[in-house]
């Protein structure tokens, strides 16, 4: 069954947000966008706490849940601003939730262990850091038995690598015991790595709807200087600490950071700046990734520089460079060109 | 004396533990919004501490008299006359001392974050369970100000027992009113036990409540 939600505004400031949309049961819905869209009202509204937005549908099936008081609902939301109960310890923080509506312990256990939280529990909640109090309120709102999670950018002040720890533990739960979750996010690499479904949220509320591939293709429509790329580990062993992965028929070297397996697909993000372009096949350089490919669009970006659109095959990557680079090396489209990447500067 | 001292610490007692029943409602619905119903019945709770105790008094024993709405009121579920009786006097403390219990608690409510609510609710909280699970633990200081304050302000009431009291010895007779007689009579000697005693017990227990809360700052 899913969640079928509609939403109209309240008041002025939101004035054109729409939003109605069903979501999937058993999967992670991310909800990507820009901040001050409206992505936390939506989901304050929906577990029924004041927002600007009001919502006017939420039903699981036959069953209208705008009827129930907050506490009555089977939706856990986790705020953006997590609150621990500071008159509670940590492991009383957990259990809150836990202890109300009765559910199975094992999977309690699991969750603590998961996002690390077990090793909090005898500490007190004053004492723990931003990203410690996001991982026990995570876990508390997991843990806590629900048919619905809402998580509202629940990650935000932990590394990168213990985020990634703990969506990638959440992905592979779900193959086994899958939970419905709407996940909201402005972290692209979070979104990517856990996106059943995404829906991308604009001011008036629903901009498009589909899956890791439509993020994707959104995102290389935005100017945030950033490609991201669908690459395919060729083979998890690593060789002086560098990964293979393959980007089309290329072979990409990346420094291997995270002890977090890869996923295939898996996503690298690298900014247009780390892109450079020669004309001859670069030799004796520093540089470990070289790439054919052809310029298929130039786009100049200020007084100084310019977008150099490269095709390596199936996929596009974008080179942010000087226009007098550009001129001196007499770029037109068509021509073939080499990309340096270094390898150091793809995050992965 | 002993018998004075008992049934002060009776009344105090007695009247705190009601205040303690009766006062978190009213906090806990003044603290929820602003409103003129709010607002009024704000004033009202706050009355006892700017008026004279005797008016007080004076519109009690007029109520609590036995051909009065509530004396007889009284006497019907009862079956004694309510004036000049240990009750009336708890009726009395109660009313007295009830802006020195509202008072430290309302503050201490709206100090509550609302988010910590919210959280408890999405949680599964119901309303009730977040007061006690909640609201009754992040404000338990204040609990703890509000009674002895409750308290000790009971033990310092002077004119509306004397109003409504009678001082009857072993029924309604307190420490201040018997250090009023004493006086009267020129019997010194128990006026300076009663007044040193009374003197040092409110002495003692501000010190106690201050020193509590000058580790945390809710209420108050």
């Amino acid at each position: 069954m899913g969640l079928k939600t509609a939403c109209h505004p309240r008041i002025h400031q939101l004035a054109h947000f729409q939003f109605d949309y069903e979501f999937a049961q058993d999967r992670i819905t991310v909800i990507f966008g820009p901040s001050g869209c409206g992505k936390s009202s939506l989901l304050r509204s929906m577990v029924g706490l004041p927002s600007p937005l009001e919502c006017n549908q939420l039903t699981l099936g036959e069953q209208n849940l705008l009827r129930l008081p907050t506490h009555q609902r089977p939706i856990v939301l986790s705020a953006q601003k997590p609150d621990l109960l500071s008159h509670l310890s940590v492991q009383e923080n957990l259990r809150f939730g836990f202890n109300r509506r009765k559910g199975n312990a094992d999977y309690f256990d699991t969750v603590c262990e998961a996002t690390g939280a077990i090793n909090l529990i005898g500490r007190r909640t004053s004492q723990l850091s931003g990203g410690e109090i996001q991982r026990v309120a995570f876990a508390r709102a997991l843990a806590t038995p629900a048919t619905w999670h809402l998580f509202d950018e629940p990650l935000t002040h932990l590394d990168r690598e213990s985020r990634r720890r703990i969506t990638h533990w959440l992905k592979q739960s779900q193959r086994s015991d899958p939970r419905s979750i709407v996940y909201v996010t402005h972290d692209i690499a979070e979104a990517m790595d856990l996106a059943d479904d995404v829906v991308i949220l604009g001011d008036s509320g629903i901009e498009q709807i589909g899956g890791r591939h439509t993020l994707m293709h959104w995102l290389g429509n935005q100017d945030t200087g950033v490609n991201l790329l669908a690459c395919s580990v060729i083979s998890d062993e690593l060789s002086e600490g560098l990964i293979a992965l393959k980007l089309d028929q290329h072979t990409l070297w990346v420094p291997c950071t995270s002890s977090i397996p890869y996923e295939n697909p898996s996503y690298i993000e690298l900014s247009y700046k780390d892109v450079s372009i020669t004309l001859d096949e670069p030799a004796r350089t520093s540089i470990l990734n070289i790439l054919p490919c052809k310029v298929t669009a130039i786009e100049s970006k200020g007084e100084a520089t310019t977008r150099v659109q490269l095709n390596l095959g199936t996929q596009t990557l974008w080179a942010e460079i000087t226009q007098r680079s550009c001129r001196e090396l007499g770029l037109q489209i068509g021509l073939s060109v080499w990309a340096q990447v270094k390898g150091v500067s793809i995050r992965s | 004396m002993t018998e004075i001292i008992f049934v002060t610490a009776k009344l105090a007692f007695v009247t705190t533990f009601i205040l303690l029943v009766v006062s978190p409602p009213i906090a806990w619905w003044l603290s929820q919004g602003r409103s003129w119903t709010r607002s009024i019945v704000e004033a009202l709770v706050a009355l006892p501490l700017v008026l004279p105790p005797t008016v007080l008094g004076f519109y009690l024993l007029l109520l609590m008299a036995p051909d009065a709405l509530f004396g007889r009121f009284w006497m019907t579920m009862t079956g004694t006359p309510l004036s000049f009786s240990f009750s009336a006097l708890v009726v009395g403390s109660v009313l007295y001392s009830l802006p020195f219990v509202v008072q430290p608690l309302h503050n201490a409510f709206r100090q509550i974050p609302q988010s910590l609510l919210e959280t408890a609710a999405t949680l599964g909280a119901a309303p009730f369970d977040r007061f006690v699970s909640v609201v009754v633990p992040f404000c338990k200081k204040s609990f703890i100000t509000a009674s002895c304050l409750g308290f000790a302000h009971t033990v310092g009431e002077f004119g509306v027992v004397l109003m409504i009291g009678g001082n009857i010895p072993g029924e309604t007779q307190v420490l201040s009113i018997a250090l009023f007689d004493a006086v009267e009579r020129l019997d010194f000697a128990s006026a300076h036990l009663m007044a040193g005693g009374l003197m040092a017990f409110s002495l003692l227990s501000l010190i106690m409540i201050y020193r509590y809360n000058s580790k945390t700052n809710v209420g108050l």
